[in-house]
C-alpha cells in the first residue's frame, strides 16, 4: 500500500518533470552558461521538487519548479561565480537606462531575420539578475507575482529588473544589427 | 528608471491593474518615446519567446531519471526500517532472552569447580547422608576396587550425587568416586585423553578424570598420576 501510493506519486511526479526539462535546462543554460553546470543545476531542481511534491500545491507545476531552479541558482551557483557580467545585488541597478531615442522604432522584419544564435548571445550580455528576470517572463511565461517569489524580491523590483534587461537586450541587438548592416547608420542618430 | 518606463513594459506583459492599465494607455498616448519603448518591449518579447527555444537534452533527463531511483531506493530501505525497526528491536530482545535461556540450560549441565570442591578430598569423611538412588551407579565396574566410604546428597545446583571412597587392587586408598546425575561436564576437566570417552583435568590442584553414564558424569579422583587414573576409569567403564 506504501510503496504503491510512492510509486503512484513518482509516475505523476516524473509524467510532469519530463514535460518541462526542456524549458527547465533551457533555462538553466542561459542562467550558468555552462552546459554542465546547467545540467547539475537542472538535476538538483528536480530532485528538490521531488522531495517537496507533496507540499506542491498543483497549480502551476513549471512555475513552481522554476521557482526551486532559480532560488538554488541564485543562492548556490552565483554565490560560486561572481565573475563575468554577474553584478552584485547591492549594484546600482538604476545605472542601466532603458529608455531610447523615439525614433528608433524597432523592425519586427529584422527581428525576424534574426537567428536564435543572435539573441542567445545578446541575452548573455545581459547582466544575470535582469537576465533570470527576462527569461522567466519572456521566455517561461512567468507572472511578475511567480518572479517575483522565485527570485525572492518584490514585485517592482521585478517590473524594474524585466525593463532594465530589456534596454540592454535592446541595446545589445541594435549594436548587433548594426554591425551586420541589418540597421543603417543614420538610425543611431 | 522612470516609473512611467516600467508602466509601459508591464502593460506590454499584461501585469497592470485597471488603474494602472488606464494609466500607461494615456502615458502612450501623450509621449512618442514611450511609444516606442512599448514596441520595443512587445517586439523582444515576442522574439525571445519564438526564437529562444526550450533545448532537449535527452542525457540529461535520464540521469535525472536515475538520480530519482536511487532516491526512491533509499527512501523505501528508511521507509521499511522506519516500518519495522519496533520488530527488529523486539525479535533482538527476544533472542537474547532465548540465549539467556539456553545458556542456563546448558550451563546447568555443567559442574562447576566450586560446587565440587567439597568433594575432592578422597580422605575426607563426608556425613552419611541419605543417598539418592541412581541407577547410573549400577552401571559402573567397581568390582576391581573397594568401597571404603559412600556418601551422597545434593550439590548446591540441586543436582544429586553419590560419592565412594575407593582403595584399588593393592589396597592402596586415597581414591574416590563421585557421580553426578544430570551432569555432562566438569568445569576445568575437559582435557583429551587417548580414550575419546575420558577427559582429564585437575581439580584444586588434585588429578581426576571424567566420563559419562547414562546422562550421568562419573568423576575419579586422588593423588594418582593422571594415566593411573585413566587406566582406573577405563576399567570402570566396561
Amino acid at each position: 500500500m506504501l510503496f504503491s501510493r510512492a510509486s503512484k506519486s513518482r509516475d505523476r511526479f516524473q509524467r510532469q518533470a519530463e514535460a518541462v526539462y526542456p524549458s527547465l535546462f533551457g533555462t538553466a543554460l542561459r542562467l550558468t552558461r555552462d552546459r554542465e553546470e546547467a545540467e547539475d543545476l537542472t538535476q538538483e531542481a528536480i530532485v528538490r521538487a521531488y522531495e517537496a511534491f507533496d507540499r506542491f500545491d498543483g497549480e502551476n507545476f513549471k512555475a513552481w519548479i522554476l521557482r526551486i531552479l532559480t532560488n538554488l541558482y541564485i543562492n548556490k551557483y552565483r554565490r560560486k561565480k561572481r565573475i563575468g557580467h554577474s553584478i552584485s545585488l547591492d549594484d546600482d541597478e538604476s545605472s542601466y537606462e532603458p529608455v531610447g531615442p523615439a525614433e528608433i522604432l524597432p523592425d519586427r522584419q529584422l527581428f525576424d531575420e534574426m537567428l536564435g544564435a543572435e539573441l542567445e548571445a545578446a541575452l548573455e550580455k545581459v547582466p544575470e539578475i535582469f537576465r533570470a528576470a527576462v527569461l522567466l517572463s519572456d521566455l517561461e511565461g512567468l507572472s511578475y507575482d511567480e518572479i517575483a517569489l522565485a527570485t525572492d524580491v518584490p514585485v517592482g523590483t521585478v517590473r524594474s529588473r524585466i525593463a532594465r534587461g530589456r534596454a540592454i537586450l535592446r541595446r545589445e541587438l541594435e549594436r548587433y544589427a548594426l554591425q551586420e548592416g541589418y540597421l543603417k547608420q543614420e538610425t543611431e542618430k | 528608471m522612470s516609473r512611467e518606463v516600467e508602466l509601459v513594459h508591464a502593460l506590454a506583459d499584461g501585469e497592470l491593474s485597471p488603474a494602472e492599465e488606464a494609466e500607461a494607455k494615456q502615458l502612450l498616448a501623450n509621449s512618442p518615446q514611450l511609444r516606442a519603448e512599448y514596441e520595443w518591449a512587445r517586439t523582444l518579447k515576442s522574439s525571445l519567446g519564438a526564437n529562444c527555444k526550450p533545448i532537449n537534452n535527452e542525457e540529461g533527463w535520464s540521469r535525472c531519471v536515475d538520480r530519482l531511483d536511487e532516491l526512491d531506493r533509499v527512501n523505501t530501505t528508511e521507509n521499511f526500517v522506519g516500518k519495522w525497526a519496533w520488530m527488529f528491536c523486539a525479535a533482538l530482545v527476544l533472542m537474547i532472552f532465548a540465549g539467556g535461556i539456553v545458556s542456563r540450560t546448558v550451563g546447568s549441565r555443567t559442574v562447576t569447580n566450586t560446587q565440587i570442591a567439597g568433594l575432592l578430598d578422597p580422605s575426607a569423611n563426608l556425613p552419611r547422608g541419605e543417598a539418592p538412588k541412581m541407577d547410573a551407579v549400577n552401571h559402573i565396574d567397581l568390582s576391581g576396587f573397594t568401597r571404603v566410604s559412600a556418601s551422597g546428597g545434593y550439590l548446591e545446583n540441586s543436582r544429586p550425587f553419590v560419592r565412594y571412597g575407593l582403595r584399588d587392587r593393592l589396597g592402596l586408598g586415597g581414591l574416590a568416586i563421585v557421580v553426578i546425575q544430570g551432569a555432562d561436564r566438569v568445569e576445568g576437566v575437559d582435557k583429551a585423553t587417548s580414550n575419546p570417552l575420558i577427559k582429564a583435568g585437575q581439580l584444586n590442584g588434585t588429578n581426576c578424570v571424567t566420563w559419562s553414564v547414562q546422562g550421568n558424569t562419573c568423576v575419579l579422583f586422588g593423588e594418582r598420576p593422571m594415566d593411573e587414573l585413566q587406566a582406573f576409569a577405563e576399567d570402570m567403564l566396561q
